[in-house]
């Protein structure tokens, strides 16, 4: 479970992340949704230390790191195994082939043997449909091809949470459809998992939970269709102007 | 004409093995050492401890100097200083190492340059991402980012290592009787200046095109991973 208490963020003086409480459940899909600008980036690089909050304190699990008090880089790395990111592009390591960019964090981070990490990571492949792509290079693969490596690199590491900021919003249809497809079957794995999009229908076909970032203020914060069917001005506006521009 | 050059050309040929190979790829590879430290402190300043923000600050104004120094200035002199200059300050350093420091310092002074380039042209997100998997800084360095800045740094290191090499001549000015000294002497017993001058820049474009051409091969390979094509055929 992720516990989320008093997170305050600031950059320049500019407050992004307004006192943010909030729970990600185990075996659950959160989707967070939000206008351009709302603070979604910054919460989940928050959740993997990539960015330094100001204030709060997240737990993961048995990990925690409370931002008001001095914490140690070892705390920090164990904090971090708690979960795993995906972001919206450049997420491979360029010179390493697939099946090495996949091993790289069970090998020189987890200290798996290298033919277990291997074998661990074909599986993988085959899970994400990419089984024959092992040896290729990060350049031969599209973009929909790279973003299925690059959820099978963070499996591999056997987090608590995958963290995806847009992983697919980089992607021509097709690709989508293809790590949508993925993300679906995770989710119904019980993966836990916490996923920013702006394609508001495969937020209402996936979600367990809906939380709903304004202005780095948490509105909406409750089951997938209370969000969906809600009657508040504010959603509504949000999920109308969507269904126009998207 | 031809036994001339069949009698110069090995002694030439050996003085290039033994001096200017030598001090090519040892000075070129503490040269890049030196170059790769200064790179890596300059680049950013630490977090955190205001005691080593302190120390940083004054090791950086004191790297910014030597690199300044070095650029500024024409390596005959840096040369003789060392070697010639040095002595009277109560240093004195043998010709050979003499010429080592020069070289790598000015080697350290222009490549540090290209490094620290090269290690910005590596996208913030390949940091983030070693970061997330847990990846030390360390492991970081040696195995995500130096393998990609490499790439990027290959072409311009390349031409100053072949730079080095022509310039190698230099030592001649500080006893050190490499190829061009020992051409000077071979002239001054056989008065065909010509000859012996040109035979010497053939062997020196010699090596600098064998260089080339290491150089060729080695872009090839660094950027096999790029080369979306070449790759799809041969796995194929
Ligand atoms: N490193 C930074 N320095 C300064 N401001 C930043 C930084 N990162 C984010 N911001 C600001 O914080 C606010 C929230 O950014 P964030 O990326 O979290 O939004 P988002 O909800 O992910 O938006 P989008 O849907 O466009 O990705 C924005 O106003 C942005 O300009
Ligand atoms: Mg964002």
């Amino acid at each position: 479970m992720i516990q989320i208490e008093n997170l305050n963020k600031s950059f320049n003086g500019k407050n992004i992340l307004n006192d943010i409480n909030l729970t990600f459940d185990d075996h659950k899909t959160t989707v967070i949704l939000g206008t351009s600008g709302a603070g979604k980036s910054t919460l989940l690089r928050t959740l993997n230390v990539l960015e330094k909050s100001d204030h709060g304190a997240i737990t993961i699990d048995d990990a925690y790191v409370d931002f008001d008090k001095n914490y140690s880089s070892e705390q920090i790395r164990t904090f971090r195994s708690k979960t795993s990111m995906v972001f919206q592009t450049w997420n491979l390591f360029p010179h390493l082939s697939v099946i090495q960019n996949i091993t790289k964090g069970p090998v020189s981070v987890l200290k798996q043997d290298k033919n277990v990490a291997i074998a661990t990571a074909e599986t993988l492949l085959t899970h994400v449909g990419l089984a024959d792509y092992a040896t290729y290079y990060p350049a031969q693969l599209s973009g929909g091809q790279q973003q299925r490596v690059a959820i099978a690199r963070s499996l591999a590491m056997k987090p608590s949470f995958i963290l995806l900021d847009e992983p697919t919003s980089a992607l021509d249809p097709e690709s989508e459809a293809n790590v949508l497809q993925v993300l679906q079957m995770l989710s119904k794995q019980g993966q836990s998992l916490v996923i920013v999009t702006h394609n508001m229908i495969f937020a209402r076909q996936i979600a367990d939970r809906v939380v709903f970032l304004d202005g780095g203020k948490i509105t909406y914060n409750g089951d997938s269709e209370g969000f969906f069917d809600s009657t508040d001005d504010r959603i509504q506006r949000f999920l109308n102007k969507r269904v126009v521009t998207d | 004409m031809w036994k001339i050059i069949i009698d110069s050309l090995p002694e030439i040929v050996k003085a290039g093995l033994q001096y200017t190979v030598t001090l090519s790829i040892l000075s070129f590879a503490l040269g890049l050492v030196i170059a790769i430290i200064v790179a890596l402190i300059c680049r950013e300043e630490p977090q955190g401890n205001p005691v080593i923000k302190e120390i940083w600050r004054v090791v950086y104004v004191f790297l910014r100097f030597y690199v300044w120094l070095f650029r500024a200035t024409p390596m005959l002199v840096q040369l003789f200083i060392i070697f010639y200059g040095l002595p009277s300050a109560g240093i004195e350093i043998p010709a050979f190492p003499a010429a080592v420091i020069a070289f790598s310092l000015n080697v350290g002074a222009y490549a540090s340059e290209t490094v620290r380039a090269a290690l910005n042209a590596v996208p913030k997100s390949q940091w983030e991402t070693a970061q997330t998997i847990g990846l030390s800084t360390r492991q970081t360095l040696f195995e995500i980012i130096f393998p990609q800045a490499a790439r990027i740094a290959l072409p311009p290191l390349s031409n100053e290592f072949i730079g080095l090499v022509k310039d190698t001549s230099l030592a001649s000015t500080i006893t050190i009787v490499e190829m061009f000294a020992i051409t000077q002497q071979i002239t001054a017993k056989n008065y065909e200046p010509l000859l012996m001058y040109t035979l010497v820049a053939a062997v020196y474009a010699v090596f600098s095109t064998l260089l080339t051409l290491l150089q060729k091969f080695l872009e090839k390979r660094a950027n096999r991973y790029l080369n979306q094509t070449n790759q799809l055929e041969t796995q194929k």
